[in-house]
């Protein structure tokens, strides 16, 4: 059973802030989505809004077609882990563990077991005495283990280290595999986690700037590679999002379609044409005018 | 039926954790009254018994469970997937059941007091009608103000009117309870200066409150007042009370219908 998201213009201000404005999107279950922004771009506020933290100011959102505010059916079956403030909770990792079995109707003690061995954690400790990576390993175990076919992870990696956060990206793959659900993902750490997503989901100030498969982005854009002055010469006219150079060798990102003419050009001047890399577009799509 | 199974799971859940809060609680009431039976038998003051003697310090220990239960529990239970509805009606069930555990406790514990002392003939006297509705420490450096109904219907052998205190306790504990619990979503959804309105219009549930009971009133805000009691009967007491808790939950559940969740 999946479940599938529905927003239709969504709104959302803070007294005579707005957050959010007039937001659209269809999320097809099953998926893995990125959401991508930068600092204050307004993803928790959407991710909020998903999981009935609050209300919208104006919209309509639907999951699994059901408006899901004060919706127990739905509340039950949305997961939302973000990185909580654990100093005064002195509950034991164990404790964590039962509440969210006693609640969650897909929850596994078996794999929530498996996954506490893999990060390590000690079920007999308390909560506010792990490290601030255990924290968020405690809370991707919750997440993972609830099976809710809504999952949504707001940068809750943020305390792993690289090895933990790699063995986090493992298993959800994994598990997405044998059960498929909706999957939402926040983060900064555009470059290593791009090859998780099956859609990306750009926002800044409050708009959503792009919502693209991952595939198709990657042809958004190209990055060409080889001897400095033929790159030089062959981007002059392109949109040209960022350069990298080593000895007389450069590799320069470029934003636009190439089509085939460029291609074949490209490759008899003997330049590589690769693959843009998400994080450079993020960058370019999110970039503060001057 | 889902909806039913989910806010009792809250309702269990939340009266289990704050049973054991509570035990912890009377057990150190229970040692404070102890030493105020010793110290009775050395001066030959009269005390309180347990029921009266607890009365006042449990309605403020309600107060604080009370004002957690909303700062603890609301971000808790709505990131479990639970929504405020279930929240708000399995906490209220849970406190009902808190006040009713502590009640049947401070009874239980009353009824012992008086076996123990009659059995081993200790000469204290436990008395059921303290005078002027004050216990005194014996420097008169703690004084606790009673309830009239309390003070003259605590009697423990005559079945109803121990009845009526045990009603009693729960009905004016319950109301402490509501009342943290509406101070602290007061905070919970406006921070602390709208917040401190909260515990302004606290002050006139806890008057009225005490009112209800007859209680001499003792704050210090109740001189604006032309009167300093009320009288009622006492089905009245019982019915104001009630009515005094219900009107508090209808606030709150006003008040955290679409709060927004702090995380």
């Amino acid at each position: 059973m999946t479940f599938a998201i529905d927003i239709r213009n969504l709104s959302l201000n803070y007294n005579d802030f707005t957050a959010l404005k007039d937001m659209s999107f269809h999320l097809e279950g099953g998926k893995i989505y990125g959401l991508l922004g930068r600092n204050g771009a307004g993803k928790t506020s959407l991710l909020s809004l998903l999981s009935s933290f609050r209300k919208p100011s104006d919209g309509i959102i639907k999951i699994a077609g059901e408006a899901p505010f004060e919706n127990a059916n739905i509340m039950a079956n949305v997961a939302f882990i973000y990185e909580k403030d654990y100093s005064d909770e002195t509950e034991k990792v164990k404790g964590m563990l039962e509440s969210a079995e006693r609640y969650r109707p897909n929850y596994d003690a078996e794999y929530a077991d498996y996954l506490i061995n893999i990060f390590k954690l000690p079920l007999e400790k308390p909560v506010n005495k792990l490290s601030k990576g255990m924290q968020s390993a405690l809370n991707v175990t919750l997440g993972l283990a609830c099976r809710t076919p809504v999952t949504i992870f707001d940068e809750a990696y943020l305390g792993m280290d690289a090895p933990t956060r790699e063995i986090f990206y493992k298993e959800l793959l994994a598990d997405q595999e044998r059960h498929p659900r909706t999957i939402i993902l926040s983060t900064h750490l555009v470059s290593e986690m791009d090859y998780l997503f099956d859609e990306v989901l750009i926002i800044d100030k409050g708009n959503l700037i792009l919502h693209e498969e991952y595939e198709t982005l990657a042809s958004k854009g190209a990055s060409i590679t080889g001897s400095a002055n033929t790159v030089d010469d062959f981007v002059s006219i392109m949109t040209q999002l960022s350069e990298q150079q080593l000895g007389g060798t450069k590799s320069v990102m470029v934003f636009g379609y190439l089509t085939e003419e460029n291609r074949r050009e490209a490759k008899q001047k003997g330049l590589d044409v690769g693959p843009i890399s998400l994080q450079d577009l993020f960058i370019h799509l999110t970039r503060e005018e001057d | 039926m889902q909806q039913n199974r989910i806010y009792s799971k809250v309702a269990l859940d939340m009266f289990s954790v704050q049973l054991i809060w509570s035990l912890w609680f009377i057990g150190f009431v229970l040692l404070a009254q102890i030493v105020m039976v010793i110290i009775s038998i050395n001066t030959g003051n009269n005390i309180g018994d347990f029921i009266l003697f607890s009365h006042g310090s449990t309605k403020i220990y309600m107060l604080v469970i009370g004002i957690i239960s909303s700062y603890g529990f609301l971000t808790f239970y709505v990131n479990h997937g639970i929504t405020r509805k279930d929240y708000f009606i399995g906490t209220a069930i849970a406190a009902l059941g808190i006040a009713i555990a502590l009640a049947v406790i401070a009874t239980v514990i009353t009824a012992l007091e008086y076996g123990l002392i009659e059995w081993f003939n200790i000469p204290v006297s436990v008395d059921k009608t303290v005078t002027e509705n004050v216990i005194n420490s014996s420097d008169n450096s703690i004084t606790i103000m009673l309830p009239k109904a309390i003070v003259s219907s605590s009697i423990l052998v005559h079945s109803s009117s121990w009845i009526v205190s045990l009603l009693m306790y729960i009905l004016n504990t319950l109301t402490y309870y509501v009342i943290g619990w509406f101070i602290g979503v007061g905070y919970y959804k406006y921070g602390w200066v709208i917040g401190f309105g909260f515990i302004a219009s606290s002050l006139v549930f806890l008057i009225t409150g005490d009112l209800l009971w007859g209680t001499e009133l003792g704050e210090p805000l109740s001189n604006w007042f032309a009167f300093q009691s009320v009288n009622l009967p006492l089905w009245g007491s019982f019915v104001g009370s009630i009515i005094l808790i219900a009107l508090i939950l209808v606030l709150i559940r006003a008040l955290t219908r679409e709060i927004s969740i702090k995380m």
